[in-house]
Formats: C-alpha cells, structure tokens, sequence
C-alpha cells in the first residue's frame, strides 16, 4: 500500500508542478499577473471554483463527519452548495464589473477608505489562514495514517509545491492547475466510490440500507462552536453559515476576477454549481460506507481507510493509492488558491502593488499558516472550515450584500458591521473552545452573529448618512451596468 | 452604442438619481436605477427561494418524524440548486437585453 500512496501522491505534485510551468510567462506589472487570467473560458473557470471549493473538507471531512456524527450531518453537502446560488443571485456580476480583484480591493474602491481596507484585509487574512491550517493538518493527518511518516511531512507537502505553483505563474497557471486538478478529483472520487458502494451491495453480504437508523452520533463526537451538532437549530445554523458565507471566502471572489466581464462570470457561477453538484452526490456515499466498515475513526481518516477494508490485497491498494492522489489534489488546489488570493490581498495593503510584494506575501502566508498547524493540534477539517464560513457570513456578506445593493452603506457602517459581527463570531468560537459556558449564542454562533452585522452596519450607516460616498452613484452604475451597453470610454468617464 | 452619463451630485440622501441613458436609436430608454432594481427583485426572489429550500427541508423532515426516504432527499437537493442557478442566470440576462 505504501507504494501505491506515495506513486499517487507524487504524481499529483508532479502534474501540477508541471501543468503549472507549461509556458510559464514573466509578468512586469502586477496588472500583467493578474490580467493574464482574464482569457479563462467559463467552464474552466467553473471547474477552477470548484476545485479551490472541494478542500479537504469537502473531500474527506464531509464523508467522515457522516459517518461519525450521523445521518443529519448529510444536510452539510445540501448547504454547502447551496451558498454559490446566493453569490450567483447576489454578488457575481455586479462585482466582476466594479473591477477590484480582492475584497480588500472592493472595500476600498466603494468606500475609498483605507483603513477599512486594512481592517477587511485582517479579515480575509484570518479566514485564510483557518483555511490553509485545516488544509495542512488534514494532510498531515493522512500522510501519517497512510505512510507512517510524521505529520509535518503532510504539511510541507502541500505548502512547498503550493508556494511554488503561486510564486511561478500567476493567475492563469493557477486556473489551469486547479481546473486540471478537479477533473482528477471529480473522477477518483466518484469512481472510487462506485467501485465500494458496487463491492458492498453486491459482493458482500447484502444488508439493508439502515440510513435512517445511524440517527445518532457516537460517543465523543466533538463539535465545535455549533458546527457538528446534530440537532434541528444546530442543521440550520450551520446550513445559514454555508449559504451566507460563501460569498465572502477570500479564493472564491477573486476567481470572479479571471472572466472578462460580468456575464461570463456568471457563466462560470453556474459551471461550478452544476460541477459542484455532481461532486456532492458522494460524499453521502462514503459516509453511510464509513459509518458500516469503519466505525471509531478519525474523520479525516475515514474515506481513505475504506478500500483497504472492504478490499484486501492489490484492488484495495490501487484504489487507496488513487483516493491519497485525489486528496493531495484537494490539499493543493485550496491551498494554492487561498495562498493567491489572501497574498494579492495582504501585498497590496502592506506596501506599493508589485509583483515581488506579491510573492513576499505569499511566502510569509504560508510560513505563517504552517506556524499555526505546529501550534494546534489536527480536529476534523470540516469543523475549522466552518468557523471560516461563519466568520465569513458574519462580515463579508453583509459588505458585499449591502456595498452592492443600498447606496447609503457608509464606511463607518460597514466597521461597525465588521466589529459587530466579526468579534461576535470570533468571540463565541474562543468561549466554545476554552469550554466557556456562553448559553445558546455559542452552541449556534452564525444564527446571532449575522443578524447583528447587519442590523450594526444599516444603523450606523443611517446614523452616519452625511459621510456616504459623494461618487457612490457612479460606482452603483459601474457595478450595474452591462457592459456591453456602455463604451469603455463611458465606464473610463465616470470616474 | 448608448451613452451612459453619470452626475456627480453631492450626495442626495434618499433620492436615487436616474441616469437618463441618451438614446439615438429610439429603444426605451434604460436606466441604472431601473436595472438594478429589476435585478434585485430577481435576486431577492431567488435567495428567498434558496433559504425557504434549506430551512424548509430540514424542518420538513424532521416534522415527519424520519421516514426511511429522507436520505434521499438530500441528495435530490442537488440537481434542485442547479435547477434554481440556471432559472436565476436566465433570469438575470434577460434582464440586461
């Protein structure tokens, strides 16, 4: 087994190193980096969303979150896609035509206000890094299980050829990389679990589908800030976080950026959704296998200990070896898109764009993340990564809801809105981890921190109206205005 | 090729100011603040739509009181959000026309 592990994870480091050197291009301008990417087709672009989307969460913890949480925990792929029908209705077309890169970028260009810009980039940074800590510890996680080496080999793994792919190419080489690695995914994952759904309905002895009777979790299921709670209130909290939050994940917005204008971003939207859709038909599978075959598991670990399971002798190692590639390719794409977009972010806020600022962030990111994974210890991915759609729910969809739709937010609103619902949210989630006992708001966080951003961010914007931006109506007909009905001289013009 | 002009006012608080779009081929005359309001009746509508599924569902299920199928329904939310991405997308460019 630990040839074909370390023969598939390789090959996936090695296909996306080399997919991502094809061509490389030197880039002079930061504006050369980032609009090397505007060719980007919609559906590859699709498949790019859905690849930086399908993290180790998706792929591994939402499979092993069912099987040792129990059947309600399959409401969490239905939420999960369920966020990018709200960024497609809400935010997609009238960002992509407002023309900023980073929501940083956004903040400032509808507020021009930068020090809102440095308080949203602290945001996208913090949501960041939870992302690339979970991403990290679930590849330690797997390393160690499949290979027996240590968990620190897992993390350099995925940040060394992450940095490298950010560092090398740019947007467009990212795009090709991930769009490469979900068709790997996308494919691994269903055909691996087809291979064990047919093994255990066919060959192995028939028993019936008792879905409904795991109701319960097991013994010890931890939970973290409402996240992994089985009952009603805490199914709709979590299901509010997913839909809200994922207009605000930080690599999600900026592949908005990679389509040339606000239809084909759409477009792409929808490609993904479709894409995503197909993904999540799957993990349910592997968690009703998990929860038969391979009971008190950790739950990152559970999809990957399945083959060898149900499968002794070579089937069951050539499929493991596949399920480890199509992993490594969910740990790469995720980081490596979050590496991208929270770099572009941080680089532009801290010194003058360039795209060695860029690359300094990059690596300083990344250094930073693998800080916080040495210092923390592996939970399961899916419970970190809804602590960062939470977050995510609770400040970045109210600035891009409100910023794009009421022309009366002010920045001194969206502050307020950020404190509020940013310092809820954060402060809930440290109360739960220390074991604090913060009564109902901590057991569903989402449920009180949303609400409050907004009602923080429409009052103090009433209060402070004087202070709305005096070309705020300009910015309104950028952002709604098709494109095609206005001459680039005109959308020049109105600024 | 409409024109697009956009005033500079200071800041008329509750008042939308209608860019008037100069028209030299005789189309009804489309502006700003009726296309975004168009566009956001179709995405309100479509986000209601979405969270009436997501909180609907759940308490649906759990009203019945678990009959075996459930399982199957998450999965048959699925193809229901591609079905409502595509409704809104049209939607949405037809608004634009």
């Amino acid at each position: 087994m630990l040839a074909a592990v370390l023969a598939g994870v390789a090959a996936v480091l090695v296909l996306s190193v080399v997919v991502g050197m094809v061509r490389p291009r030197r880039y002079a301008t930061v504006e050369q980096f980032y609009l090397a990417a505007r060719a980007v087709p919609p559906l590859r672009n699709g498949a790019a969303i859905s690849s930086e989307y399908t993290s180790a969460a998706a792929c591994l913890g939402l499979a092993g979150l069912i099987a040792t949480h129990g059947s309600q925990m399959l409401w969490y792929p239905v939420g999960a896609a369920a966020g990018f029908v709200v960024l497609l209705a809400l935010v997609v077309a009238p960002l992509r035509r407002s023309g900023t890169y980073t929501l940083s970028d956004f903040a400032q260009w509808r507020f021009g206000s930068s020090g809102l810009r440095r308080l949203t980039t602290c945001t996208v940074l913090v949501i960041g890094l939870v992302y690339l800590v979970a991403q990290f510890h679930a590849a330690g996680v797997v390393l160690r299980l499949l290979t027996g080496l240590p968990a620190w080999g897992g993390w350099l793994a995925v940040a060394v050829p992450a940095v490298g792919i950010a560092l090398a190419g740019g947007m467009r080489s990212v795009t090709r990389v991930q769009a490469t690695q979900f068709w790997l995914k996308l494919v691994v994952f269903t055909g691996c679990a087809l291979v064990l759904w047919c093994t255990w309905r066919c060959l192995a002895a028939p028993e019936p589908l008792r879905v409904a009777g795991f109701a319960g979790p097991y013994e010890g299921a931890g939970t973290l800030a409402g996240a992994g709670d089985p009952s009603l209130p805490g199914i709709l909290t979590v299901l509010l976080a997913c839909a809200l939050g994922t207009m605000g994940l930080p690599h999600i917005v900026v592949r908005v950026y990679a389509n040339p204008d606000g239809r084909s971003a759409r477009r792409s939207i929808v490609a993904a959704q479709v894409l995503l859709g197909v993904f999540f038909l799957v993990p349910p599978l592997y968690g009703i296998l998990g929860r038969v075959h391979v009971p008190d598991a950790h739950s990152d670990e559970v999809v990957l200990l399945l083959p060898s399971m149900m499968l002794p002798g070579a089937a069951g190692n050539v499929l493991t070896g596949l399920l480890a590639a199509g992993a490594f390719a969910a740990f790469l794409a995720t980081s490596c898109g979050v590496l991208v977009a929270v770099g572009g972010a941080v680089s532009s806020c801290v010194s003058r764009v360039s795209v060695t600022s860029f690359r300094v962030a990059v690596a300083v990111v990344a250094v930073a993340a693998l800080g916080m994974a040495a210092l923390t210890s592996p939970g399961s991915s899916v419970l970190l990564v809804l602590v960062g759609f939470s977050l995510s729910a609770a400040t970045f969809c109210p600035l891009l809801v409100l910023g794009i739709w009421w022309r009366r937010l002010t920045a001194a609103g969206v502050v307020a809105g950020f404190v509020v619902g940013g310092g809820l949210t954060l402060t809930l989630v440290y109360a739960d981890l220390v074991g604090l006992k913060a009564g109902l708001a901590a057991a569903y966080p989402a449920a009180f921190s949303v609400p409050a951003a907004f009602v923080a961010m429409v009052v103090t914007s009433l209060v402070t109206r004087g202070r709305v931006p005096g070309n705020v109506d300009a910015l309104m007909a950028r952002m709604h205005w098709p494109e095609d009905r206005s001459s680039r001289q005109d959308a020049r013009s109105s600024f | 090729m409409k024109r697009v002009t956009v005033e500079r006012r200071p800041a008329p608080v509750g008042r939308v100011v209608l860019e008037r779009a100069a028209d030299p081929h005789g189309h009804d005359p489309l502006s700003v603040a009726r296309v975004k309001a168009a566009q956001l009746r179709q995405a309100l509508a479509t986000v209601a739509v979405v969270l009436g599924v997501l909180v609907g569902l759940p308490l649906l299920v759990a009203a019945l009181d678990g009959p075996t199928g459930w399982a199957v329904l998450t999965l048959a939310a699925q193809p229901l959000w591609m079905a409502i991405a595509v409704w809104q997308l049209r939607r949405a460019e037809r608004l634009e026309r």
